[in-house]
């Protein structure tokens, strides 16, 4: 990839790659910080990355960046917490008031994926939401084609249960 | 099917499997297709669950991209093709620099070369008689000493210049020899045995 080809799978994938990280970390700074980590690595690694695999090999970086991040976070919050694992970041018994915030589809599809596991989430946001072809999918994640369709279903009816139980469904 | 979505009769589950098939946009087998359809109308619960995955689906594929803020873009530009850039001109810049200074060496020791003796046929050729030939050359040497005590005191920031950090300590040391009309190297003349 030269740099041409650089620039122009920048200009195409960048807001991709920040809308991932952003949906998986669902933290602005820490999404943009994941964003510009995995361009930079793309330009680092440009001669071993050909143009049509640069999308999948960003969607990679960046996933492994994200789990990254998460799995800090997961440690902070045990070292905050002594043994317990808490879920800072979804209310699993909201009250009728955070019902009420949560009154646009979107936000509430937003806050059931946050309560998913990392894994459900990348499947998820990669194929539902942006779209991804499956084997790019299973390349970024680096699983076989039949236990990402198998984990895709898993997850699919993990958002829908979670939809249910917080009380809302699309 | 129950309300949390878990499955407890097997057909249930083979109806659910052909609806995630379908939202994969895999196509069913005649036969499956109308396996479903037949289970659906009986089936409430997958008839809903059915109806709630592609809700689902739909409001997933709404939803906004975040676009990648332009301040973040341009630091990474910075990191990438701008540092790229500015790397290739410095070296430009070397290289020039170090075209410059071999020339100027190059020009000094020709024209030191000639003012040496054995090289009196061109001075013969022009006419001039001893006299005028030796303070021609007193004159040629004073003047390439006075080039050269400048190039001397220049020398570490014209190395400096030329290959910019990546000068070390060790290489600053290696004299750098220059030929003058004396012919003598640099050492003798930081010994104090200077012509001018």
């Amino acid at each position: 990839m030269d740099n041409r080809e650089f620039e122009e799978a920048v200009g195409l994938h960048k807001n991709r790659v920040h809308s991932y990280a952003t949906m998986m970390l669902k933290d602005t700074a820490e999404a943009q910080d994941v964003a510009q980590e995995a361009l930079v690595r793309l330009w680092q690694h440009r001669a071993s990355v050909d143009d049509p695999g640069a999308r999948s090999w960003l969607m990679r970086t960046a996933h492994n960046l994200c789990i990254d991040r998460l799995r800090k976070r997961r440690v902070r919050s045990e070292v905050a917490d002594g043994d317990t694992v808490v879920d800072l970041q979804f209310d699993h018994n909201p009250g009728p008031q955070q019902r009420a915030e949560a009154s646009e589809i979107g936000d509430r599809i937003e806050g059931a994926l946050t309560a998913l596991s990392s894994l459900d989430r990348a499947v998820i946001v990669m194929r539902e939401v942006q779209g991804l072809p499956y084997d790019e999918i299973a390349q970024a994640l680096g699983v076989p084609l039949g236990t990402l369709k198998a984990r895709l279903h898993r997850a699919r009816e993990r958002l829908r249960a979670q939809l249910c139980r917080v009380g809302v469904t699309p | 099917m129950n309300e949390n979505g878990q499955i407890h009769d097997l057909n249930c589950a083979r109806a659910i499997r052909y609806v995630h098939q379908r939202l994969d946009g895999d196509a069913l087998d005649p036969e499956s297709t109308g396996w479903l359809s037949r289970h659906l109308e009986g089936c409430g619960d997958c008839r809903q669950a059915q109806e709630e995955l592609k809700q689902i689906q739909r409001a997933l594929r709404e939803l906004t991209v975040t676009p990648f803020p332009q301040d973040a873009m341009d630091e990474v530009w910075d990191r990438t093709t701008r540092t790229a850039s500015r790397r290739a001109w410095t070296d430009w810049r070397a290289i020039a620099a170090a075209a410059v200074l071999a020339l100027a060496f190059f020009g000094i020791w020709q024209v030191g070369d000639r003012t040496a003796p054995g090289t009196e046929v061109a001075v013969v050729e022009a006419g001039l008689s001893d006299a005028e030939l030796a303070r021609a050359a007193a004159e040629a040497r004073f003047v390439l000493n006075l080039t050269a005590t400048a190039l001397r005191r220049s020398e570490r920031a014209a190395i400096g210049e030329v290959m910019g950090k990546r000068v070390t300590p060790a290489l600053q040391r290696i004299p750098l020899l220059m030929p003058n009309s004396s012919g003598r190297s640099r050492e003798s003349r930081e010994n104090g045995e200077d012509d001018v």
